[in-house]
């Protein structure tokens, strides 16, 4: 078995000199998940695992629960010990935020009304994410599509977004339909696709970031986004994506950031809240996370009875 | 591509000077300490160890909590936030209230609250925090840090580390506190080095600050000495307060006493020409009496040794030059040179003695008159 030395490797993580009742199953995990992500195997993990279990737990973890870490453990993928701590933000934050004073009349949204489901849906992910065109191959972006926000994960289709990359727009006539009675999400950036989960590791780009408001009614959230981010043929022109309707009482709002890292998205998204709420426009800052799920467009919200309606899409 | 908030949150960093000059020039940020000090500024007083730093930033607190002057500057009334980490609480206390009792006040009229903070694991992000939550809307106009050394933000020497606490530190200010803090000098002695460097570790601190005040002793001779014990007590050490102030133009520097439990200005202009320590005059003062006797001592014996060779140049008919008054010369029996005279009459050298032309000839000649009339 090759030996990896550890010493070489930067540390995230010590195990302590002498773990006690209570905190053991917790420590072992992290001592485990840190070893894997520097690049233990499955025999290393389980080695390393029987070694600090007799040398630093007392009393010891019992053989059944000690194989129930080792097991979750080895499901997570096996690091290359690269990880040296969180890079430094390159963007600043400006202390002068811009004051937008103009009025931008509804009716430059066009109607949509007319369009089906699944026109709504690909205009959509056609508008937030990269190179989704029929006529491109591959597609540069995996989107993530979920069914509940509640339980996700469930049967088959938390990686719908996945299986649109490998399919087309077919997915989405496949999908839609199917999910009419449950609401279906979308995570606002695009995912590596073989990560298969939803974390702050597992962003491919950050591209967008959800602006959504609880507090306005729902003519003054629209009436507000235009105001701030319309710009349909001007300077600022590609910065506002997508508007959805989320079917209850507030629209989703996709604007176009492309931060650099995952720091400078914090700095970007406290700048685009910043904003939002200098020019009158409370948000909910929580959206600030780069993997939160937004309504999708053409499915229909399960608790409402209504359509999660799309509003409007950049291209169109 | 399309436009990004990215890019617009770089764009909205760049300013048309034009919008902010003229006639939309803003105001400055309002005086905390007349002449020194705005709000939303930094303030760093360095001094040595025992100077009364500490009691000088309790008598701000009070200044600036009741409105009255500090060390002749004029404070406009506002609260203030005193963080403290060095002192048990209890003798924060106390010593708070020896500065209001001599001060004359019967308290702070609610302006002072304290952050006592001895024992805790702090950094400079944490007190920030804390005083962005506690105050809210509306920030203190004064945060005292006492002392800023015993913050653990990374270590002292490392211009990172203190840029990175500087900042934090420039969060609080940004809220339209101003802050003042205290910082020990460097070893060695402060006198001989810029007023911005002497302060100890990273020479960040010097350069992030607004208003740089320092405390440096003085080195007073004996009548100077004998005046300041009258007024002040014989433990009364001097000192020396200087400005470097970037908002504001120098205030000159002030002759100050640790007059205890306050710093006070000395009255009068008797110790204006007090040496700092550490400076080459306040060596040749501290060298102390006795030194200076001995000093003046050999310099009247060479003088007159000078005066002796002067003399039998004369009855030998020969030019005092400086040769021809080394060749008559002997200093503690040894023989004396050319280059000892050439040294004992430059323009520096402490004796009367100089040369002058005469004729094609370097001469010595004596600068007292009187000694010149006497033995011609």
């Amino acid at each position: 078995m090759p030996r990896i030395e550890w010493d070489n490797v930067q540390s995230g993580y010590e195990l302590p000199v002498r773990v006690v009742e209570g905190s053991r199953n917790d420590e072992m995990h992290r001592y485990l998940s840190s070893i894997r992500g520097k690049g233990a195997s499955d025999e290393q993990v389980e080695a390393a695992a029987l070694e600090a279990n007799a040398a630093h737990f007392e009393p010891p973890i019992g053989e059944t629960e000690l194989r129930t870490i080792i097991r979750s453990v080895c499901t997570y993928e096996v690091g290359d010990g690269s990880y040296h701590g969180e890079p430094e933000p390159t963007a600043i934050l400006p202390t002068n935020i811009p004051i937008i004073d103009r009025h931008v009349d509804v009716d430059v949204l066009p109607d949509l009304s007319g369009m089906s489901p699944n026109e709504q849906a690909k205009a959509y992910v056609r508008a937030c994410f990269d190179g989704m065109d029929e006529s491109q191959m591959p597609w540069t972006d995996t989107i993530c599509l979920t069914r509940n926000l509640a339980a996700p994960w469930d049967d088959g289709y938390e990686y719908a977004g996945t299986l649109l990359g490998m399919a087309g727009y077919e997915a989405l006539d496949k999908y839609l339909p199917s999910v009419e009675d449950a609401g279906m999400w979308c995570c606002v950036n695009p995912l590596l696709p073989d990560r298969y989960r939803r974390d702050k590791t597992s962003v491919a780009a950050y591209r967008n970031l959800l602006v959504e408001c609880d507090t306005l009614t729902m003519a003054d959230q629209l009436q507000k986004m235009l105001d701030i981010f319309w710009d349909k043929g001007g300077h600022r022109d590609g910065l506002l994506r997508a508007i959805v309707d989320s079917g209850n009482k507030s629209y989703h709002c996709v604007i176009r950031v492309d931060s650099r890292s995952r720091q400078d998205y914090a700095i970007d998204a406290q700048f685009v809240y910043d904003l939002c709420e200098r020019n009158g426009l409370p948000v909910d800052r929580k959206c600030a996370n780069p993997t939160r799920l937004t309504r999708f467009p053409g499915a229909m919200r399960a608790n409402k009875g209504r359509m999660q309606r799309l509003v409007w899409a950049y291209g169109l | 591509m399309g436009f990004s908030a990215s890019q617009w949150r770089s764009e909205s960093l760049l300013v048309n000077v034009d919008s902010m000059t003229g006639m939309h020039v803003p105001d400055l940020a309002e005086p905390i300490i007349d002449g020194v000090l705005r709000r939303g500024h930094l303030m760093m007083l360095t001094g040595p160890p025992k100077a009364g730093k500490s009691w000088s930033m309790a008598q701000l607190a009070y200044a600036v909590a009741s409105g009255h002057d500090w060390m002749g500057f004029p404070c406009h009334q506002g609260n203030v936030c005193y963080v403290d980490t060095e002192l048990d609480p209890n003798s924060l206390y106390n010593r708070l209230d020896r500065v209001r009792a001599k001060m004359g006040l019967a308290d702070s009229g609610g302006n002072i609250l304290a952050m006592p903070l001895r024992g805790k694991v702090v950094n400079a992000e944490s007190i920030a925090n804390t005083i962005n939550d506690a105050y809210g809307e509306h920030p203190p106009a004064l945060v005292i840090i006492d002392s800023i050394y015993s913050i653990e933000t990374g270590d002292e020497n490392s211009a990172g580390d203190m840029r990175e606490m500087m900042q934090h530190l420039g969060g609080i200010a940004a809220s339209g506190s101003a802050i003042a803090f205290a910082h020990h000098h460097a070893k060695g002695s402060a006198g001989s080095r810029n007023v911005i460097d002497r302060g100890s570790g990273s020479g960040v601190f010097g350069r992030f600050v607004d208003a740089m005040v320092d405390l440096t002793p003085i080195v007073p001779d004996d009548e100077q000495k004998g005046m300041l014990e009258a007024r002040y007590g014989e433990r009364a050490v001097p000192m020396r307060m200087s400005f470097v102030l970037r908002e504001f133009a120098d205030p000159g520097t002030r002759n100050v006493v640790f007059d205890f439990p306050l710093l006070r200005q000395i009255e009068g202009d008797y110790m204006d020409d007090a040496p700092e320590d550490g400076s080459a005059e306040a060596a040749r003062r501290k060298g102390g009496e006795s030194n200076r006797r001995r000093n003046d001592r050999r310099w009247g014996h060479i003088d007159e040794s000078i005066g002796r060779a002067v003399n039998q140049c004369a009855l030998d008919g020969v030019a005092p030059t400086r040769q021809n008054v080394a060749d008559r010369m002997t200093m503690d029996g040894c023989e004396v040179t050319r280059d000892n005279v050439l040294r004992w009459t430059r323009k520096d050298a402490s004796t009367k003695w100089r040369v002058r032309h005469d004729g094609p000839e370097w001469v010595v000649y004596c600068t007292d008159d009187s000694w010149a009339a006497e033995n011609v």
